[in-house]
């Protein structure tokens, strides 16, 4: 019966998402339904969220046929909404399909295999095991049992102003800044469920590995690999060891934060490409969606600014807009005070200075240690061919260093350099990235073999 | 190419298999058992302990560069000793005799490396091996060898390393290294790295003209599926764990089986006393784990903890019919006799025990 009522759960999540998604991306194109799967497990978590917290601000406690009914009613709306014509058809024109030879019909299947066996262990871990890891029993879950016994969201406060007000009425955490779309989808589970199980209510972190596999192959396909191509690198990003142990140990919300900055990285990167009206669509949601998530996910949403400018004013214009824009924003950041507060963190509080005892760990987490198997690798060659062979990925490469040099200030010039030498956010920060990162890899690699749309076949 | 990619394939399998380390072997029948007593018996001797469980055999030496030699492998038939004791006197100090426990567990044929013993220097002038068992097992003793390893030793260690298993540690949701310790390289990845490179570069030489992007991408995802393989070994090591530890177990029955069993034991007694949803709970300890595991079960009980912070906050601010879980290791004093909690500077605060467990105490602050 828990299994029936976690599946209700996770479809009421995925439902009005897909509704609407069907609509707006157009018929025809390749890997459509991979395309609006993914996207629904992202967008219809995050609108999960959304139903509750709007729930919650009209005092209407939480419940399963509450839920569904909201769910039902935003996906038949999806279907009074005109469905998208504006369809583009196959990215890669006079791409014939062929049948599959033996030997790519033997990676097919063993990709499949794979990534099978992938999803049995880790659903099998994550559906066994309590909430493990720390920060998930520390932050996010603790949280998350308060809204489920209350049915409601209810307002976490700092130390400070819980004793000034004798706890009555608030509750506190050492975050209480932090967005709260982690601990709202855990207590709707528990909602869905009827109480808190202490492994289901991680169910959604292996939802959120199915929607970064089917985002992936889907944006894959369609800025031009062959279904074999797209399936092997999806099997690459979905077996990175660090991104499983997210799923295996789940709680973390640095797994939805990843699949969300990878919907707005491959949307983007394809829009970039196509200009369909529909991708820009994508990756704003998905981009504003990194919001509800962490506060790091401001800057994620700001690295696609550069990426966005290239596109739009060309590439000399651009770069001479950014390079005035950065001096701009040194120079701002230079004269604010220093109580000033950018994304849950004054500006005093990063205390600002050159920490170069961090590149060790950065070394050692992204070219030693097995986090990203070969993906750093291949990243770093995808990012020295863009100016030779790969010039079309420029702005989306923009994309890509702008949140490597955000990610590179946050441990080598601010007080978070303590989280790289003792490798306790390190990683955590990085998997934010790395679906996005190993996407536009994947596209570098396709424009430079000549594979991708409007190169020499 | 896939032909050739077989044939070097073959010989290099061959070349390490042959390119066994040159060892020093001491056959069973070569020692002078000194403590229990030994039974030839086929390849080996049958070792008996004596009533305190020792056995202590003395082996010939004659120009035994220790330094130059620092795997010692014994090799058993049937079970191990419980300990193996290697002791030995070297030419550069001399006197003392100096001794190095070791724990084969149920391995039967364990390899000590010595070579990061300060000691294991110089020529040996005495060599001992002493066991210790359980009183009445027999030790099946076939013989021990003392040699440089050699490439295929070292492959042996890489893989050993690579491939262990442990469950999981609350340091591994930061970070992953693929190998048995944090330090302990070589790593898998840049291994694999460069092992890939160099079979690219070796492709693009091969073939020239005719390389193609698929022939690359081809033994990139090769070497990654090779790669990924040790993880998903490892993964499902981890899930059949998973599994044995809490499949089956209604919801309270894991907590109760999980590491955190005592905390979360505590939490729900605690919750019970408490009785009242809306009550106020202080969690004071000095430990951090402690704090945070106590106040997760805790939840959804509106609970205050500093981490990194004071116990309690200034006493004053805590009110009659505030809770208090006191957890070990506390720098607060409980006064049984008075019902009185003091703080590090000596302030009182009146407090009732409500339950006690070796865990810790739940305090109701009474004014």
């Amino acid at each position: 019966m828990n299994l029936v009522l976690l599946a209700l759960a996770l479809a009421i999540s995925w439902l009005p998402a897909a509704a609407w998604l069907w609509r707006i991306i157009p018929a025809g194109i390749p890997a459509r339904v991979p395309l609006v799967s993914g996207y629904a497990c992202l967008l219809g978590l995050l609108g999960t969220t959304l139903i509750m917290r709007v729930f919650s601000l009209l005092g209407v406690s939480w419940s399963l046929p509450g839920m569904a009914l909201v769910s039902l009613v935003i996906a038949l709306l999806a279907f009074v909404c005109p469905a998208s014509g504006d369809g583009v058809g196959d990215p890669v024109p006079g791409r014939v399909r062929r049948q599959l030879s033996r030997p790519q019909q033997v990676l097919v299947a063993l990709c499949l295999a794979l990534l099978a066996s992938r999803l049995i262990a880790l659903g099998l871990e994550l559906g066994t095991r309590p909430i493990t890891a720390w920060d998930a029993k520390q932050h996010w879950a603790r949280q998350a049992k308060v809204f489920f016994d209350l049915k409601s969201t209810a307002p976490f406060v700092s130390l400070e102003q819980w004793l000034a007000l004798g706890g009555d009425g608030v509750y506190t955490n050492l975050h209480p800044d932090y967005p709260i779309a982690t601990p709202l989808l855990q207590a709707w589970i528990a909602v869905a469920l009827g109480y808190w199980d202490n492994s289901l209510v991680n169910a959604p972190w292996l939802l959120m590995w199915l929607g970064i596999g089917l985002v992936f192959f889907a944006q894959a396909r369609l800025a031009g690999a062959s279904i074999i191509v797209a399936l092997a690198a999806c099997y690459m990003v979905l077996s990175l060891p660090y991104l499983n142990i997210h799923v295996a140990l789940a709680g973390y919300a640095d797994l939805l934060l990843a699949l969300s900055y990878l919907g707005a990285v491959a949307a983007l990167g394809n829009w970039l490409q196509s200009r369909a009206s529909w991708q820009m669509i994508l990756a704003l949601a998905s981009g504003a969606g990194c919001l509800l998530v962490k506060n790091e996910g401001f800057y994620w949403l700001l690295s696609l600014g550069p990426g966005l400018l290239l596109a739009v004013a060309g590439l000399r214009r651009g770069l001479t807009v950014l390079a005035a824009a950065a001096l701009a924003l040194l120079l701002t950041l230079y004269w604010l005070p220093g109580d000033f507060a950018i994304a849950g963190h004054s500006l005093a509080s990063m205390e600002f200075g050159y920490r170069p005892e961090s590149w060790l760990s950065i070394y050692l987490s992204t070219l030693v240690h097995a986090n990203w198997h070969l993906l750093v690798y291949l990243l770093l060659i995808a990012l020295l061919l863009v100016p030779m062979k790969a010039r079309a990925m420029i702005p989306l490469a923009a994309v890509v260093i702008a949140a490597i040099c955000l990610y590179l200030t946050l441990y080598l010039v601010t007080d978070n350099a303590h989280g790289a030498v003792r490798f306790t956010s390190l990683n955590r920060v990085a998997l934010q990235l790395m679906p996005a990162a190993a996407f536009f890899t994947l596209s570098v690699f396709l424009i430079a073999s000549g594979t991708a749309p409007g190169e020499k076949q | 190419m896939l032909h050739l990619f077989t044939r070097i394939f073959v010989l290099v399998a061959f070349g390490l298999a042959t390119l066994d380390a040159r060892a020093e072997v001491w056959p069973a029948g070569l020692a002078k058992p000194l403590m229990g007593t030994a039974t030839p018996q086929g390849e080996g001797i049958i070792l008996q302990p004596n009533a305190a469980g020792q056995v202590l055999l003395e082996f010939p030496v004659e120009q035994l560069s220790l330094a130059a030699n620092p795997r010692v492998r014994l090799r058993f038939d049937g079970p191990p000793p419980l300990q193996v004791y290697l002791l030995w006197r070297n030419s550069i100090d001399g006197a003392p005799l100096h001794q190095f426990k070791y724990l084969p567990r149920d391995n039967p044929t364990p390899i000590i490396d010595m070579a990061d013993h300060a000691n294991w220097q110089g020529e040996a002038q005495l060599l001992q091996l002493g066991f210790r068992g359980p009183p009445g097992q027999k030790i099946h003793f076939i013989d021990m060898a003392i040699y440089q390893p050699g490439l295929a030793d070292h492959l042996r260690d890489l893989w050993q390393n690579w491939g262990a298993f442990s469950g999981w540690k609350p340091a591994d949701i930061n970070v992953y290294t693929g190998t048995r310790d944090f330090s302990s390289g070589p790593f898998p990845t840049p291994v694999f790295a460069t092992l890939v490179f160099a079979a690219v570069a070796v492709y693009l030489l091969l073939a020239r003209r005719n390389a193609s992007w698929t022939g690359v991408g081809l033994i990139v995802f090769c070497g990654w599926l090779m790669l990924d393989g040790l993880w998903q070994v490892r993964l499902w090591q981890q899930v059949e764990l998973t599994w044995s530890t809490f499949s089956g177990a209604s919801n309270d029955e894991k907590l109760a089986r999980a590491d955190d069993a005592a905390f979360s034991n505590l939490a729900r007694k605690a919750s019970e006393f408490i009785g009242n949803p809306q009550a106020q709970v202080f969690i004071a300890t000095r430990s951090d784990s402690a704090g945070m595991k106590t106040a997760y079960y805790l939840a959804p009980l509106n609970v205050y903890w500093h981490r990194h912070g004071p116990e309690l906050p200034d006493l004053d601010t805590l009110a009659a019919g505030n809770f208090i879980l006191l957890l070990r290791p506390s720098a607060l004093r409980l006064d049984v006799e008075k019902n009185l909690l003091i703080d590090g500077r000596g302030n009182p605060l009146p407090i009732a025990i409500r339950y006690q467990d070796r865990t810790g105490l739940l305090l109701e602050v009474m004014r």
